[in-house]
């Protein structure tokens, strides 16, 4: 039978409408539970002349202390008129009185309890709940809205998309059957958290429909389905039960939507490499299987849903392709280094947090879009080179963050006017990336050394960018200029001394890099037409600062071999102009010969 | 599929929206709770003597949210009774009209509300039911009362000049507190409040009944001789039987850890506060 749109829509609202019969019940009782602070009857906790008279007249110490002190004597006469008359004729004196009372009896005791308790404490303890803890008599979220979940079912597997797949002992009864379990045993009592429920079951429904090899009668899909969804769901109790009351029932609609998000993704995108490395991703124990798959859904609910959220401001990451790539990426991590996704090892967590919360915003600034597949490249780089740029105990933590952060960094500053502007496209930027990636899997300290302040592959960038600052060749395309771009953060990553400044010539006090670059351009466009007709075509314009950026690599670089770099170049103009000869080897071979020299 | 799915979840965020419209007066109650709560922060620090950021006179302010709380009853119960008895939210909104008019002094009215809260409870209806806590803070409103008008006396009696000062006075003092406590006793073996976390409130307020007691014995002070050492002692006795019975009120109750915690640091408050008189 084929599901056309308006019996999907019938389905949905059939749902909906049960839904809510179900959430004004919680609502109602919810309100009945709520916890009421009660004020105490009686007189004010304060130190009154009538207690200090008291003390004074017939307390050991104070007696003492009013035959030690002459004033505290005259203080205390006055009192003998009456705690009324002694404030009302000499209220300085009677306040000064009381005051000495609270000091001695300070002195008495070491300190007065009053100031040992805050108001904080104090309202929690004048706080009185409407039953007594565990004997509310309202049911769990799930037994809540169990009905409503079953009239959901019959209706799905009825008449529904997932008509006839419930027969016997059908997979889907099994899977279905394991999730419901799941979910019961962990006894969800939150407000607000029957939405989160809800969708999560309405997912797996999804999940089923969409993703048939899901479900495949495999024990350990079934595992990995129902420990996924009791992690998400409880995940999202723990943020709600720590807001406060009159933002949970807002936010928890939110956290729903997002709940949903992160376990069809998780499922989606990670069923796969679940199965094919069980040990990994389920344990090895019998029974502990859930207990690691719940941990999948939390790695990525806490990295896009940061637990002090009350998600008015959930980002966009928190749903469709952004979600799948930092899901498939993650998987791709763990499946590299199963040694992260132990139940009482954090790393994969921190990674994919450090990853969301440092480059999400950074991303947007650069270009819509960016962030699924710059998080995708993140991490799969991670998984490749772990054991270099995962410092768990370090500042940076993941280098290949910091580095990428960097590198946005520069990419997103507005350039002086005038200046020409490198604008790269989403394609172009990700090649940056990557190569920034891989010339850190060559040298760490790219990011870890300082070069004026920043990380030296952030110096290298605004190099890059300052040396192109000054271009006037028309036809240096964003293409070329990723590559050249490209090609002098290797060479800085390959040569310190392409972010030092220079010391003497023409360039003195400004970085190398930016020296090479903005000379090499400035250089060939001084040339007649035929030159630069000739060597600025973009392959040419490339080739020659590969050379460049090669050879001062392999020979150093000085003041003496930059001015062998601009008369090779003049050289090789003046050789075009006179007989119209150019070749790229000719002039690689030339330029080596003089830097040999 | 996912269109479906889209649907779904567009139909249920309608009916979320719905639901707010159509529980209005609960939502109504949860505002009551929220006002009176507060009132009743700022009364505790006035109490304490704790102060509250901006605010000057937390007395005063705690009485604007205390009229705010029985103004919001007011309208919950005016446009949605038969709701709120369906809901049974009904009995809560009326007891926290009844706290409020308590803070308020006007203990008429509060005992007005509070006996239809009882008469309520007392009806034993399916739907139109009363809470424990609810209940209980009804029954225990008129000691409240007392506990309120003993520390007015007490007041009196320590502002009242030396040579006015009567025994008559300071004992008929101490036969209201003795009188109100054994009508705690009454309160606190009603079977509502078996293991209810409200034990801990009616053990506290015999620490206030205590505190109350503590000033008019120390009032008596200024009598001539030895004419105070009989009213230390009352006090005295007092004041040891309430903090032994806050101290053992969590076992003696059976009350779960957390308020067994809250005992313990509440008897370690009352302790600190009240000072054997000499």
């Amino acid at each position: 039978m084929a599901f056309g749109a308006a019996e999907i829509i019938m389905f949905g609202i059939q749902a909906g409408a049960r839904l809510y019969g179900q959430s004004r019940q919680a609502y109602v009782e919810k309100t009945r539970e709520r916890e009421l602070v009660i004020p105490l009857p009686g007189l004010r906790h304060n130190k009154t002349v009538t207690q200090a008279f008291a003390y004074f007249k017939d307390n050991i110490q104070g007696k003492r202390k009013v035959a030690e002190s002459a004033r505290l004597s005259e203080l205390h006469d006055m009192a003998k008129a009456g705690a009324e008359t002694f404030k009302l004729e000499h209220p300085a004196e009677a306040k000064e009185y009381v005051e000495l009372y609270e000091f001695y009896l300070y002195g008495d005791e070491g300190s007065l309890v009053d100031d040992k308790f805050l108001l904080s404490e104090i309202i929690a303890l004048n706080t009185v709940a409407q039953w007594r803890r565990g004997e509310t008599p309202h049911p769990t979220a799930i037994r809540r809205i169990a009905g409503t979940m079953t009239e959901i079912g019959i209706d799905y597997f009825t008449s529904g998309p997932g008509s006839g797949k419930l027969a016997g002992n059908s997979p889907t009864k099994l899977l279905l059957n394991e999730v419901l379990r799941a979910l019961d045993d962990h006894s969800f009592v939150s407000e607000g958290l029957e939405g989160t429920i809800e969708k999560v079951f309405i997912a797996t429904l999804d999940v089923i429909e969409e993703n048939p090899a899901i479900v495949s009668g495999d024990p350990k899909m079934q595992k990995f389905v129902s420990g996924v969804a009791g992690g998400v769901i409880e995940d999202i109790q723990k943020r709600i039960d720590k807001l406060p009351g009159n933002q949970r029932l807002f936010a928890a609609d939110r956290f729903a939507e997002v709940a949903r998000a992160v376990f069809s993704s998780v499922i989606r995108n990670g069923a796969d490499t679940v199965l094919q490395n069980p040990e990994t991703f389920l344990g090895t124990k019998a029974g502990g299987e859930s207990a690691m798959a719940s941990k999948l859904g939390k790695i990525i609910l806490d990295a896009v849903l940061p637990e002090d959220s009350t998600g008015i401001n959930l980002a966009a990451i928190a749903t469709g392709e952004t979600l799948d790539k930092l899901v498939r990426g993650a998987f791709v991590v763990l499946s590299e280094h199963p040694d992260l996704m132990g139940i009482n090892n954090p790393g994969i967590e921190k990674i994919v947090k450090e990853i969301v919360t440092k480059l999400a915003s950074q991303t947007e600034k650069i270009g819509p879009d960016l962030f699924p597949d710059i998080a995708r490249l993140v991490l799969e780089k991670t998984a490749a080179n772990l054991e270099l740029f995962w410092t768990p105990d370090g500042a940076g933590q993941n280098l290949a963050v910091t580095a990428v952060r960097s590198l946005l960094n520069e990419l997103a500053r507005e350039p002086e006017e005038g200046n020409w502007e490198l604008r790269l496209s989403k394609s172009q930027v990700l090649n940056v990336v990557e190569a920034v990636l891989d010339d850190l899997a060559d040298n760490p300290a790219f990011v870890t050394r300082i070069v004026t302040d920043k990380p030296a592959i952030e110096a290298a960038i605004a190099a890059i960018l300052a040396g192109f600052a000054c271009n006037e060749l028309d036809n240096l395309s964003m293409d070329t200029a990723t590559k050249i771009a490209i090609r002098g953060l290797k060479a800085a990553s390959e040569r310190w001394e392409m972010l030092e400044n220079l010391q003497g010539g023409e360039g003195a006090g400004r970085m190398t890099l930016a020296y090479v670059i903005d000379t090499i351009l400035e250089d060939l466009t001084n040339g007649d037409e035929k030159a630069i007709w000739r060597m600025t075509q973009a392959h040419v314009l490339v080739a020659i600062f590969d050379i460049v950026f090669t050879l001062l690599t392999d020979y150093g670089i000085t003041e003496n071999s930059l001015n062998k770099l601009s008369t090779a170049i003049r050289e090789a103009q003046d050789n075009l102009e006179v007989s119209s000869r150019f070749s790229i080897d000719a002039f690689a071979s030339d330029l080596e010969s003089r830097l040999a020299a | 599929m996912s269109k479906y799915l889209v649907k779904i979840l567009k139909t249920v965020l309608v009916f979320t929206i719905l639901l707010m419209g159509c529980a209005q007066y609960a939502h109504q109650v949860r505002d009551a709770q929220d006002l009176f709560s507060h009132g009743a922060r700022l009364d505790l620090a006035w109490k304490f003597n704790k102060d509250m950021p901006v605010v000057d006179d937390t007395l005063q302010e705690s009485h604007l949210y205390y009229a705010l709380a029985v103004g919001t009853v007011n309208e919950a119960i005016r446009d949605g009774e038969t709701d709120l008895r369906q809901d049974s939210l009904y009995g809560t909104a009326l007891t926290i009209k009844a706290l409020s008019l308590w803070r308020l002094r006007d203990t008429a009215a509060s005992q007005k509300v509070a006996n239809e809260v009882i008469a309520l409870a007392a009806k034993n209806s399916d739907t139109d039911k009363v809470w424990p806590r609810d209940l209980g803070i009804c029954k225990s409103l008129p000691i409240l009362f007392k506990i309120d008008a003993l520390a007015e006396q007490a007041k009196k009696f320590a502002a009242e000049e030396p040579k006015k000062k009567s025994e008559k006075t300071i004992d008929n003092i101490i036969a209201n507190a003795k009188q109100t406590k054994k009508d705690l006793d009454g309160i606190v073996n009603d079977h509502i409040l078996q293991g209810h976390p409200l034990q801990l409130f009616l053990a506290k307020i015999r620490c206030e009944i205590s505190i109350v007691l503590r000033e008019a014995a120390a009032a008596t002070a200024v009598l001539p001789c030895n004419g105070a050492q009989n009213y230390y002692k009352e006090y005295n006795d007092f004041m040891k039987h309430s903090l032994q019975h806050l101290k053992n009120v969590a076992v003696t109750h059976h009350l779960d850890d957390v308020v067994k915690a809250q005992a313990e640091k509440s008897h370690t408050y009352y302790s600190g506060i009240l000072k054997k008189l000499p």
